[in-house]
């Protein structure tokens, strides 16, 4: 209770504290890393916010306004998700030959194409985040970003993930739609689509961490194009994008099975088309596993990264 | 103890890079064995603002401008040397910092493109940790004293760039802080909006007390802004003194644009012929050789003027010239260093700033 009270008393003060003069532009603080310390509160009603929850709030917002962004030019929004619709035309047409009226390893057409629906749209609405990084390396505009009070990787993080979580929708809703007309209804879409759509999402998550690393990479090369290459046909081929990693021998499905790509790609869409626990339990598993390696990854570049930040730019 | 809003002792910053040759041969030498060159980005840079200052920072291109702001920012390390921001070190206390400073970059914006500057602001207040309600109020206030109401939800791609640097600055003050790094912030902008921009960092400066860091390659900016200008060229401070001192004193000339109605044939010690048509004639004089009033009283003598106006040499000009002395080795403004360093007490400061006044004005290479 003391502690709340000294706060507000701390915002309070805040207030009173213009340096000079009542000039509508004073300069006294009203914020600080230490949340209550000088912040201005009128009222005197606020409370504290503890770390966590103004980490927060602040990444929040910009996931949010990253949100908004994409649905500015809402006809290109949704036009480019056309793209899809091609593909999943053109894998059928090969598949229906392929399958005939049978299954591989397990996988009936239907499950199949329903299968390419989840992967591709993690993999479509992953954004451009390694060349707006390797752009911000090259103009030092990396710097503008660097005199706010938040992470250069958290920030980039939350605004890639705003911006790829508004994509992952119409892709979704478009793939449904193509893939009932082509094959018809998943069956237990509706029980799978959930967990699937939480799978999905760190898929999204570990997608986005992978071109953040890449991006960082421009600290040291400039250009990241080449590793960025190899990342997505590491996607392509080892994380199952265009067929599950069943269809494998089975010496590569086990080795791809547990690489990084596969949880972004192979393992959530499994989730929604073969569901059974041991898939959840080792998409969870795997999922919070390199997510965590990714993000202390990126952490520990970017702070290599920061010594090595020099005179792009000026 | 004096009051400083930021400090710098004996600061340095090289910069490695690679160099490599033309051609593919080059190319893989330097894979194999590459050149590595060092840049000396700043070197023994001092330099002290007191709180409350409106100070101009300028150079030519690549003078380390953007590389001290950027050390003064935390965003770089100092390879040796102390800096010190509102008590803080600024690479070890670099978001503690961040929340007291705010940054204006006229040819970056650090509005949303695509969202209207409301949602900026809610966004920064975010960022900044400002509460809900004051930071309504705040906006409020920003949004009056900056007259940009009609524009809070228009997209900021839709708004002119008078009305984006507007916005900017409003933005860059939602977390009230105590020293704004202002780059180029009236670059691309016409006269009126320019005036209009100086206003209000006037105010900014003046009414309320922001210490202001101002960047600008705008001589107007520097000579309508600021009272005191520091002057850095190959990472080195080269001037520091008055705006006020600069313009006058520095280089102790005048310039006489003369019109007659006939030749100017001028053969005047001290007196220089700049630019001449038959009729008439811009002349440089040199104030160490002769007085004012006797050259003037000489020009009468041996020409029939019909015009004659007498200026101080344009800052820009002064500008020009410290920079290109530095870049030929030579000290800043030697061609009048004897009243450059006489008048350096004599001139009084006019600088509001409580705790680094510069004293007259220096040059700082000897």
């Amino acid at each position: 209770m003391s502690s709340i009270a000294t706060g507000a008393e701390r915002l309070r003060r805040g207030t009173a504290r213009t340096r000079r003069g009542t000039g509508p532009l004073g300069s006294s603080r009203s914020a600080g890393p230490s949340g209550s310390s000088g912040r201005p509160d009128p009222a005197g009603l606020l409370r504290p916010a503890g770390p966590l929850a103004r980490i927060g709030r602040r990444y929040g917002a910009v996931f949010l306004s990253a949100a908004r962004t994409q649905v500015t030019y809402l006809g290109a929004f949704l036009f480019r998700n056309v793209f899809l619709v091609v593909i999943l035309f053109v894998m059928y047409s090969l598949w229906r030959v392929v399958f005939a009226d049978s299954a591989i390893a397990g996988f009936t057409l239907g499950q199949t194409l329903w299968y390419l629906t989840f992967t591709e749209a993690v993999e479509l609405s992953r954004t451009r985040l390694h060349i707006d990084i390797q752009d911000d390396v090259r103009t030092g505009a990396v710097a503008y970003t660097l005199t706010r009070p938040y992470s250069y990787v958290g920030f980039n993080l939350a605004q890639a993930l705003g911006s790829a979580m508004v994509k992952l929708w119409p892709l979704l809703a478009i793939g449904f739609a193509v893939a009932m007309v082509l094959v018809g209804p998943l069956d237990g879409y509706v029980a799978a689509f959930p967990l699937g759509l939480v799978a999905m999402m760190a898929g999204v998550v570990l997608g986005t961490l992978w071109v953040l690393f890449i991006g960082l990479l421009a600290f040291w090369t400039e250009d990241v194009s080449p590793f960025y290459w190899i990342y997505q046909k590491l996607v392509f081929v080892l994380g199952g994008m265009f067929i599950p990693i069943d269809f494998f021998p089975d010496w590569l499905a086990a080795l791809s099975a547990r690489t990084p790509f596969a949880y972004q790609a192979y393992w959530p869409a499994r989730m929604m088309v073969a569901p059974d626990a041991a898939t959840r339990i080792e998409t969870a598993v795997g999922q919070a596993g390199w997510i965590a390696v990714l993000a202390l990854a990126c952490a520990l570049l970017f702070a290599r990264a920061r010594r090595r930040m020099h005179a792009h730019g000026g | 103890m004096e009051d400083y809003a930021l400090r710098l002792d004996q600061v340095n910053k090289v910069f490695l890079s690679k160099v490599k040759g033309k051609g593919l041969r080059a190319s893989l030498r330097s894979l194999a064995r590459p050149d590595i060159r060092s840049v000396h980005a700043v070197r023994n840079l001092d330099l002290a603002v007191g709180r409350g200052e409106l100070l101009a920072f300028i150079g030519p291109n690549g003078a380390g401008k953007s590389t001290t702001i950027k050390l003064i920012t935390g965003i770089l390390f100092p390879d040796s040397g102390k800096i010190d921001v509102l008590g803080l070190d600024p690479h070890r206390k670099r978001r503690e910092l961040a929340f007291r400073i705010g940054t204006v970059f006229g040819q970056k914006s650090q509005l949303w493109f695509h969202l209207p500057p409301l949602d900026s602001f809610h966004l920064l207040g975010r960022v900044y940790d400002v509460p809900g309600r004051t930071l309504k109020e705040r906006i409020d206030e920003l949004v009056h004293v900056f007259e940009i109401e009609p524009l809070l939800h228009q997209p900021v791609r839709k708004l002119s760039l008078g009305e984006r640097i507007r916005c900017e600055m409003a933005a860059s003050l939602i977390h009230r802080p105590e020293i704004l790094f202002l780059d180029e912030p009236t670059i691309g902008l016409d006269v009126v909006v320019r005036q209009r921009i100086r206003d209000l960092i006037r105010t900014m400066n003046r009414e309320q007390g922001v210490t202001i860091f101002l960047t600008s390659h705008d001589v107007g900016d520097i000579e309508k802004l600021c009272r005191r200008a520091v002057v850095i060229n190959g990472g080195e401070v080269v001037w520091d003194g008055t705006v006020k001192h600069l313009k006058y004193s520095l280089l102790n000339r005048r310039i006489i644009d003369l019109k007659s109605d006939g030749p100017i044939p001028l053969d005047i010690p001290g007196v220089r012929t700049i630019k001449a048509t038959d009729y008439s004639a811009k002349l440089e004089v040199d104030l160490d050789t002769i007085r004012l009033e006797e050259a003037v009283q000489r020009i009468f003598a041996s020409v029939s003027v019909q015009d004659i106006n007498i200026a101080n040499v344009p800052t820009e000009e002064i500008i020009t010239r410290i920079y290109q002395d530095t870049e030929a080795g030579a000290t800043p403004g030697t061609s009048s260093s004897s009243s450059s360093s006489s008048s350096s007490n004599s001139n009084s400061n006019s600088n509001s700033g409580s705790g680094a006044e510069p004293k007259g004005g220096r040059p700082c290479r000897a």
